[in-house]
C-alpha cells in the first residue's frame, strides 16, 4: 500500500481532529462523574470546577443517593425499591421478549399452514403505528384493569410476541437453519414444541443476545413508560426517580452531587453490556435500522 | 444459504396436489394438526396485537369523537368533529406541530451530515480507529435521562459552556431563554448523539463492493471522484431510508425534551407527544388527546408511504421453509 506513507501527515491531521472531537464527545460523561465526587458548594460553584478541589474526591455521594429519596414505611430507602423495579422491568420484559419472539418466530418460519403470511402482514404493519397512538388507551386499559400504578404495564406487554421487529430478526435468522435438523427431530418423533425448545432455540442463541441486549437496553432507559403508568413514589423506576431529581421543583432535593451520583449508577450498566457485548451491541442497532 | 429454502416452490396449491391430498384421511389429520400446531405458535402475538394494538387503536378511534374525560365522565358524549378542528385553536398544540416538525427536519438531516463525516473519517484501519469510533458511540449507550441531566448543568446560565464562552472573549448565553437558543441546544444535543448514524453510514460503506473501487483505480479515478461517483451514489437508497425512518422517529421525540426543555420556555418547544401525554395522561382529556394522536398517526403514515414507495423492502428475500 503505497498510498498509505503518502498520507502520513494527513493522518496526522486525522488524528488530531478526531482527538479534539472526541474530548468534546467525552466531556459530559467525565462531568457526570467529577460533579459526582464534589460537594454541594463545589458542583454549584462559580466559576464552575472541572473537578473537586479542597476535600477531595467524595465518593460518599454514592452512598448519600440512597437517602435523598427518604425510607418507606418498612425503612427501607426508597431508592433501594427504585432499583429493584427497574431490575424487576428489565428481566420480566427480557425475558418476555426472548420466549414470546422466538416462539412466534418459529410458528411463522418452521410450520406450513395456511393464514401464515397474512398474520406475518398484519404484524409487520404494526411496526408503522406510532406508539403515541396506544399511550393514551393502553393508558385507559391498564387503569380500568387497576394495573396503574405498578411496574406491570412496563412488562407484560412484552410477552405478547416481544415487537415486531424482534419477531422479524430472529426469523430471519430461523430461515438460515437447515430444514434437514428438524426432519431428523420429526423421525424421532420430537412435537413442535420440542423441535422448538431443544434443536431450533439453542441453534439462535447469536441472533437471541442481539435482541435480548436491545430489550435490556430499551427497559433500562425507558422514562416514558414508566411517567405514563406510575404516579405513586414507590413504584418510580430508577430513570423516573432520577428525572425526578432534575425536573421536579417540588421535591426540594437540592443535591447536585448525589443527583450526579444517581446518573452514574444509571450510565454503568449500559455501558459494561456495550464493553462485554460490543459485537452483539453495534449488530442490534444495525440490524435494526438496515432490516432485511 | 440458500439451498435449503428451494421447497419454497413445492406446488401444494397446484390443483391436482390438492385433489390428491383431500382423497387421502390421514393426510387431513397432519394438516389440520399442523394448522392447530402454528396458530398455537402464533397465540402470543394475535392475542398481543388484539390486546395491545388493534383493540386500543379502535377505542382511540371511537374516544376522539367525544369530550371523554377519564375518571371523571360516566358515559361517551359524541361531539363529532369537535375535537378534530377543535385541536387547532389550541395554541399548545398548533405550536407543538411546528416545532415538532423543525425539530425532527432539522435535527436528523444536521446529525446525518455531521455523522458523515464521522464514518468517513472512520472508514479506513488506522491506529485509534476502534477507539475513536467506541467513543464517538459512547453518548448513545448512555441512558437519556443522565445525558440530559448533565447537559441541562453545562448548558445553564452559570455552567461550564457559558464559563468558556466568557473566557474566549463572549457574551455568556442564555441556552434556554428563548424558544430558538432552547431549539438550538436541543439541535446540539442531538449532535452529541450522532454516533448513532454514524453506525449507519459505517454499515452502508461496508456494503459498497471493493471491486467498484478497483476498477474505479485502474481508470485512474482520485478520492473524490470515488466519493461522489462510487460512494455516495451506491450508499443513497439505505441512507435516505434511513433518513426517513429516522425523521419518522424524531416526529416522535419525548424524553428529550420532556428532561432538557421541558417544552419551554413558554411552552416554545413542547413536542406533538409531549402535548398528546399532556392532554391524554395528565389532564385525562383522552377523546382530545386521542384526536391529537390520530393527526400525528396521518402525518406518520404518510412519511412511511414515502419509505414504501421509494425503497424495495426485502422482507420475503430467502423464501419459507
Amino acid at each position: 500500500m503505497a498510498v498509505q506513507s503518502k498520507n502520513k501527515i494527513p493522518l496526522i491531521v486525522k488524528i488530531f481532529v478526531l482527538s479534539v472531537l472526541a474530548v468534546v464527545f467525552i466531556f459530559p460523561v467525565f462531568m457526570i462523574f467529577s460533579k459526582s465526587l464534589m460537594t454541594q458548594r463545589e458542583a454549584t460553584a462559580f466559576p464552575p470546577l472541572l473537578w473537586p478541589r479542597e476535600g477531595g474526591v467524595h465518593f460518599e455521594n454514592y452512598v448519600t443517593v440512597f437517602s435523598i429519596f427518604g425510607n418507606n414505611d418498612a425503612g427501607i430507602p426508597y431508592m433501594i425499591s427504585y432499583f429493584f423495579n427497574t431490575l424487576l422491568v428489565v428481566v420480566l420484559s427480557t425475558v418476555g421478549v426472548l420466549f414470546s419472539a422466538s416462539f412466534v418466530a418459529f410458528g411463522f418460519c418452521k410450520i406450513r399452514f395456511p393464514g401464515r403470511n397474512a398474520v406475518f402482514m398484519i404484524v409487520l404493519a404494526t411496526m408503522m403505528i406510532p406508539s403515541a397512538v396506544t399511550m393514551v388507551p393502553l393508558y385507559v386499559i391498564f387503569s380500568t384493569l387497576r394495573l396503574t400504578n405498578s411496574t406491570t404495564p412496563l412488562w407484560l406487554p412484552m410477552w405478547f410476541g416481544g415487537g415486531a421487529l424482534n419477531i422479524f430478526l430472529i426469523r430471519q435468522y430461523m430461515m438460515t437453519q437447515p430444514k434437514e435438523i428438524l426432519e431428523a427431530g420429526m423421525i424421532d418423533g420430537a412435537g413442535y414444541f420440542r423441535q422448538y425448545f431443544s434443536i431450533t432455540l439453542p441453534n439462535t442463541v447469536p441472533i437471541l443476545v442481539a435482541v435480548g441486549i436491545g430489550a435490556i437496553t430499551g427497559a433500562w432507559n425507558d422514562l416514558q413508560g414508566p411517567l405514563t403508568y406510575i404516579s405513586s413514589r414507590e413504584k418510580y423506576t430508577l430513570t423516573m426517580a432520577v428525572s425526578m431529581l432534575s425536573t421536579d421543583v417540588s421535591l426540594n432535593i437540592n443535591n447536585t452531587p448525589a443527583t450526579m451520583a444517581a446518573c452514574m449508577y444509571l450510565l454503568i450498566p449500559p455501558c459494561l453490556l456495550f464493553i462485554f457485548g460490543q459485537k452483539y451491541f453495534i449488530e442490534s442497532v444495525v440490524m435494526s435500522s438496515i432490516k432485511g | 444459504m440458500r439451498a435449503n429454502h428451494s421447497k419454497a416452490a413445492a406446488p401444494d396449491n397446484g390443483a391436482a396436489a390438492l385433489r390428491q391430498r383431500l382423497r387421502s384421511p390421514e393426510r387431513r389429520r397432519a394438516d389440520r394438526r399442523r394448522t392447530a400446531a402454528g396458530y398455537v405458535f402464533l397465540s402470543p402475538v394475535i392475542l398481543g396485537i388484539l390486546l395491545f394494538t388493534l383493540g386500543p387503536i379502535l377505542y382511540s378511534l371511537v374516544v376522539s369523537f367525544t369530550d371523554y374525560v377519564f375518571l371523571q365522565d360516566a358515559t361517551f358524549t359524541w361531539n363529532n368533529f369537535a375535537n378534530y378542528t377543535g385541536m387547532f385553536r389550541i395554541p399548545t398544540f398548533t405550536k407543538s406541530i411546528g416545532f415538532t416538525f423543525k425539530y425532527a427536519f432539522v435535527s436528523v438531516p444536521v446529525s446525518m451530515c455531521a455523522s458523515f463525516f464521522l464514518a468517513f473519517a472512520l472508514n479506513k484501519p488506522f491506529v485509534g480507529m476502534k477507539f475513536f469510533r467506541a467513543v464517538f458511540y459512547l453518548p448513545v449507550i448512555i441512558p437519556v435521562v443522565a445525558s440530559t441531566i448533565i447537559f441541562k448543568d453545562m448548558f445553564a446560565q452559570m455552567g461550564i459552556i457559558n464559563e468558556l464562552i466568557y473566557r474566549l472573549g463572549f457574551d455568556q448565553i442564555d441556552f434556554f431563554g428563548t424558544g430558538d437558543r432552547a431549539f438550538l441546544t436541543l439541535i446540539i444535543y442531538s449532535l452529541w448523539g450522532a454516533g448513532g448514524s454514524m453506525l449507519l453510514w459505517l454499515a452502508a460503506f461496508n456494503g459498497v463492493s471493493p471491486a467498484y473501487y478497483e476498477s474505479a483505480e485502474i481508470d485512474g479515478a482520485n478520492g473524490f471522484v470515488k466519493l461522489f461517483r462510487i460512494t455516495l451514489p451506491m450508499v443513497t437508497p439505505m441512507i435516505f431510508y434511513n433518513l426517513v425512518t429516522s425523521i419518522i422517529f424524531s416526529m416522535q421525540a419525548f424524553t428529550q425534551v420532556y428532561m432538557l426543555t421541558n417544552g419551554g420556555p413558554t411552552e416554545d418547544t413542547m413536542t406533538m407527544v409531549f402535548t398528546i401525554y399532556n392532554y391524554g395522561i395528565k389532564y385525562r382529556e383522552i377523546g382530545q388527546a386521542s384526536s391529537m394522536a390520530w393527526f400525528l398517526f396521518v402525518i406518520i403514515f404518510g412519511m412511511t408511504m414515502v419509505v414504501f414507495r421509494t425503497n424495495k423492502w426485502v422482507y420475503y428475500e430467502g423464501g419459507d421453509a
